[in-house]
């Protein structure tokens, strides 16, 4: 009977151990989400403010110079040099302005909460679209507004994508597919650059966010196993409960 | 040799498997185990003294009796230690003092066993026994629970005074239903007595091997 107590209590014993480390395990888990959606919360913030400064300061004060110049333009008769100067300060300021905008929208799209994923995407390749590349945006199946918080997750991952092909693929095509299925959203970002080595380590804040995107919308992210020097293909799979 | 004598003297002799540890490990003694290796010591002389005084025909309970209430104490303190002194088991241990004094004094006396006594230690030391193993299920303070000398220690204490219990609460039932009377009370209090002895091997055995284990 002794033999069958110890027994049992060691059982136990060991049983409570095992119930207690996976209960550390997923406090641990649950912190570590708590952190990265902290930290991704705050960049999101940062974002919005830098974009506000960025549109309500500066904007105003490149429109405020834009004012005082076409004023200028309007109160004295400019010829020769100093009227291409004038006409060079204007256009620098429109591209300014312009710039800001541009900036400022890739921040926070504005329109974001108002057209949705697929609508925001098919702005962000049109405005990358030309100057030696050629962005196509594709979606098939039955989209719908989706404009929540995973959706701009998700928005915010493909364009990470969309930036790193730009900045290091020396790609003259990309290409961002959308395929809506009732339960899981497919996303593939291809386009026929440099590639990159899979097995680098890629430890920028980029990939980071990306990576930690992902886990938290629980998605499925693949990279495509191309040649080098063919590209590169990068697929998502998402999960779309909860996102009607 | 009758059957009860051979077991009696293999419970008297089952002390030196503990102690036997104990002189191999050259003496070396583990800190919190201190009063474990006196109670051995106190076990085997209490056995020898009676062994040949009994010789002399003299009443062997006086000796029995300061042997229980010793191994009461000894590991009353264990739990005492390790129950982090607790202040009511201050009050509980004086309050048995008083109770065993005034049983050997004035109602069962030096010169039979004391049984009430004994029921009485029993049903202390398995009550802290049991909430010390209730604890050790609460706090899980190691992983490797059965590295932790005072587990064995306490399985010692459940198991010899949770056996001890039954047996002299339903001592009259066994002596008028079984024969050999008294004889076979005790043959069962000595098998109880090796369990005890092994576990307490077993216990010191970790303590040697583990020494960063106890709590």
């Amino acid at each position: 009977m002794l033999v069958v107590g110890i027994a049992t209590f060691i059982t136990l014993y060991q049983k409570r151990i095992l119930q207690e480390q996976e209960r550390k395990r997923l406090l641990e888990l649950e912190f570590q989400q708590k952190m990265i959606q902290t930290q991704l919360d705050t960049q999101e913030k940062d974002s919005i403010r830098i974009a506000a400064d960025l549109h309500d300061s500066l904007g105003s004060l490149l429109w405020g110079a834009k004012l005082n110049a076409a004023f200028m333009g309007r109160s004295f008769e400019m010829e020769g040099e100093v009227k291409e100067s004038y006409d060079a300060l204007v256009d620098i300021l429109d591209q300014s302005i312009h710039a800001v905008k541009r900036i400022a929208w890739e921040l926070t799209p504005e329109a974001f909460h108002h057209s949705g994923l697929s609508q925001s995407l098919a702005t962000l390749c049109a405005r990358f679209n030309g100057k030696g590349l050629r962005v196509e945006f594709n979606e098939a199946g039955e989209s719908f507004l989706w404009n929540d918080n995973r959706a701009l997750s998700v928005y915010r991952i493909i364009q990470e994508l969309v930036s790193n092909t730009i900045k290091h693929s020396e790609a003259s095509r990309l290409e961002v597919d959308l395929f809506w299925t009732p339960g899981i959203l497919f996303v593939k970002v291809s386009d026929n650059g440099k590639g990159f080595i899979l097995t680098e380590k890629r430890g920028g804040v980029g990939w980071w966010n990306i990576n930690h995107r992902s886990k938290q919308l629980k998605a499925l992210i693949e990279i495509g196993d191309i040649p080098m020097g063919q590209g590169s293909e990068i697929s998502l799979r998402i999960p779309l409960q909860h996102a009607k | 040799m009758d059957l009860p004598i051979i077991i009696s003297h293999f419970s008297s002799g089952s002390v030196l498997v503990p102690l036997g540890i104990f002189i191999f490990k050259r003496f070396r003694i583990v800190k919190d185990l201190a009063p474990l290796i006196v109670l051995l010591i106190v076990s085997l002389l209490c056995d020898l003294s009676s062994f040949i005084i009994i010789r002399y025909s003299v009443n062997t309970y006086p000796l029995v009796n300061f042997y229980l209430f010793t191994q009461f104490s000894v590991f009353y303190y264990l739990f005492f230690n390790y129950l982090k002194r607790a202040a009511i088991l201050k009050w509980i241990f004086i309050f048995f003092c008083g109770f065993y004094t005034v049983n050997i004094s004035f109602f069962q006396g030096p010169f039979q066993f004391n049984s009430v006594t004994n029921v009485f230690a029993s049903i202390i030391l398995m009550a802290l026994s049991l909430y010390y193993l209730f604890t050790l299920l609460k706090e899980l303070p190691t992983a490797t629970i059965h590295r932790l000398p005072i587990l064995w220690i306490s399985f010692a204490a459940l198991g010899y005074y949770g056996g001890n219990f039954f047996l002299f609460l339903f001592s009259n039932y066994l002596t008028k239903s079984i024969d050999g009377s008294l004889a076979i009370l005790w043959v069962l209090h000595n098998i109880l007595n090796v369990i005890k002895n092994i576990l307490f091997a077993i216990g010191l055995w970790q303590a040697y091997h583990n020494p960063n284990s106890s709590i």
